[in-house]
């Protein structure tokens, strides 16, 4: 299988601070890859240096076989665990202005998604409702059709049905075999199932990496696995 | 997790178990009971994975797996169906049967119970 | 992607939220416009049409030149207020392209504030003081001279302002003790500018009369110097963006 990512010993710190120490993986194509840890263990500055948004201090990162630069970003699409694409113009307009920002954009992809959610191409961004508005950020980056895609906290603070319809708008993508994803959270109970692959993130550093069906056989499941590497 | 009822299939899955296992497990189960019948048509791996939410290689790999035993079979540009043979799901069927009788000799022995006692309980019993 | 579909999208980013000032903002306009009204009043009681051209015309040549860093700061810090920062910077496109971009979106925002203060000047000068105080042909044509020299300066000056403004931005988030003293920088920049309009008041009382004798020497080696620094700043926001060694991350 082909390897999209590699991160070696990527280290980082802010302002004194090893925010991430020593971390590396990998990502192969059409893997789903699962970046678990509490708040703060770091999650999202890795992805953030993944997809080369954030510069390590030491370290390497090769994505697509070299070093992440903006040209990656034709190819990967990163959704942010907080932040607005744009709230100042409606669903219809900022399908439009994605369509000429984003190379290989397909809008299909993201209307399907769009009905879905029940948001009507209409609506103004900052008028959708919390879980709409992630649904309408995950189609936006899923319309991409990229070779990674980068989800960091997806679900945070969103209801069930939207985390449900997110997972699947995932599985969907994925489905095809050609597309990966890294996704980091820090709630396992919605994505017990969509990881290949999980790894465990502690204080900045790696914890634990393995299948995650190697992982559900060895610890029950991948909410005690959490909870025993965690307290241990 | 909550039961998931698709073609035939009821799955409910454990999360304190890898998934593959128990959609091989499950699918059988169906088979051998008759609740999937013979040529009858699968939900495609993307359906399948969306609807249980379960990442598509998971369910993929389950599907190679009951190919591999006959149970399946997957017509290019068709998608998968189940098989046409009654023979391997008479296999499987006995397999579970004799799986279901060993666990039964396992818990009548632990109560301290002979096959001869067993004989006769089982006799005893009403089917209907 | 083309340059202006990035100009599209930083003008919709603006679109949706209207510009609040902050409460430190709410006093500055407030201060300004009693002061603008006393001002006003006390000239318009004395009767002298050329100060009053004069304070008119300088008050806004002021406002509009502090306008161009003060809108440019603060399109560069809303992407962290309004958290699109990460969307901005995951753009398939080069950063260079990306900041230019914002830089030619502010540019146009500042040119139509611009084009509005100067043309009310213009009307007030031109149409409203003459037509009101009975000026001859040469005085109008003297006053149009000076607001004519300090929309032309104040356009000049525009892009490297708006450089720096941009810069502003990041070191206010990044350095934030340093921001004061880009302030003072920018204030003593700023007050250079009657030094190099050459802006000379005669006579006394109603007779006041303002001059524009602008020094071509100081004006071409003040923009030789402004066009360099601008270059290297915007060089060195790119660099920044490049280097995306920021000093810490959300």
């Amino acid at each position: 299988m082909t390897e999209l990512l590699r991160l070696d010993e990527v280290g980082k710190s802010f302002r004194g601070r090893k925010v991430v120490d020593g971390i590396s993986f990998t990502l192969r194509q059409g893997r789903a890859v699962g970046l678990l840890g509490p708040n703060g263990a770091g999650k999202s500055t890795l992805l953030k240096i993944a997809v080369g948004l954030i510069a390590a201090d030491s370290g390497k990162v090769q994505l697509f076989g070299g070093t992440p630069s903006w040209r990656s970003f034709e190819r990967v699409a990163f959704l942010p665990d907080r932040g607005h694409f744009t709230r100042g113009m409606s669903v219809s307009e900022a399908l439009q202005l994605a369509g000429r920002l984003y190379p290989g954009f397909n809008p299909g992809t993201a209307r399907e998604i769009l009905e879905d959610a029940r948001i009507s191409r209409g609506a103004y961004v900052n008028e959708l409702s919390k879980g709409q508005e992630a649904r309408f950020h995950l189609a936006l980056c899923l319309a991409r059709r990229p070779a990674v895609l980068v989800l960091d906290e997806p679900f945070a603070g969103l209801d069930i049905l939207s985390r449900e319809a997110m997972v699947e708008a995932v599985i969907g993508a994925i489905a095809g075999g050609v597309q990966s994803v890294l996704m980091s959270t820090h709630d396992v109970d919605d994505v017990e199932g969509l990881f290949d692959e999980v790894i465990l993130l502690r204080d900045g550093g790696l914890s634990l990496w393995d299948e995650a069906e190697t992982l559900r056989a060895r610890y029950g499941s991948l909410r005690q696995m959490y909870k025993e590497v965690m307290r241990g | 997790m909550e039961p998931i009822k698709v073609a035939g299939i009821t799955f409910r899955l454990d999360a304190t178990k890898p998934f593959y296992e128990q959609i091989v497990a499950q699918v059988c189960g169906a088979l051998a009971r008759g609740e999937l019948g013979l040529e009858e048509r699968m939900p495609s791996v993307r359906e399948l994975a969306q609807l249980l939410k379960v990442n598509p290689n998971t369910v993929m790999r389950a599907y190679q797996d009951l190919e591999r035993s006959g149970l399946l079979v997957t017509y290019r540009g068709q998608g998968t169906f189940t098989t046409n043979k009654p023979e391997p799901v008479e296999r499987i069927r006995r397999e579970l049967a004799h799986g279901a009788v060993q666990d039964l000799v396992g818990v009548m022995r632990q109560l301290g119970l002979s096959r001869e006692q067993t004989m006769t309980l089982i006799q005893e019993v009403d089917w209907e | 992607m083309t340059l202006a579909d990035l100009i599209t999208f930083e003008r919709k980013r603006w679109s949706g939220s209207p510009w609040r000032p902050t409460r430190l903002g709410r006093w500055l306009l407030a201060v300004i416009a009693v002061l603008w009204l006393v001002v006003s009043a006390v000239l318009a009681r004395s009767g002298w049409m050329w100060m009053r051209t004069f304070a008119v015309s300088w008050l806004a040549l002021i406002g509009i030149l502090y306008a161009a860093p003060g809108l440019a700061a603060k399109a560069m810090v809303r992407e962290w207020r309004e958290d699109t920062v990460w969307w901005w910077l995951s753009l398939p496109a080069p950063r260079e392209k990306l900041l230019l971009a914002k830089f030619t979106a502010i540019l146009a925002r500042w040119l139509r504030l611009w084009l509005l203060v100067f043309f009310y000047i213009g009307v007030y000068v031109t149409v409203l003081n003459a037509a009101t105080w009975g000026l001859s042909w040469q005085v109008v044509v003297e006053q149009c001279k000076i607001v004519l020299g300090e929309g032309l300066l104040a356009l000049a000056l525009g892009p490297f302002l708006i450089t720096i403004g941009m810069w502003m931005g990041i070191v206010r988030r990044e350095a934030r003790a340093l921001i004061a003293l880009m302030w003072l920088l920018l204030i003593g920049i700023l007050n250079f500018q009657a030094q190099i309009l050459g802006l000379k008041v005669s006579g006394q009382g109603s007779d006041i009369r303002v001059e524009l004798t602008p020094n071509y020497f100081w004006i071409g080696l003040e923009f030789f110097a402004a066009y360099i620094l601008a270059g290297v700043i915007f060089a060195g926001l790119v660099r920044w963006l490049k280097n995306r060694a920021y000093s810490r991350v959300g």
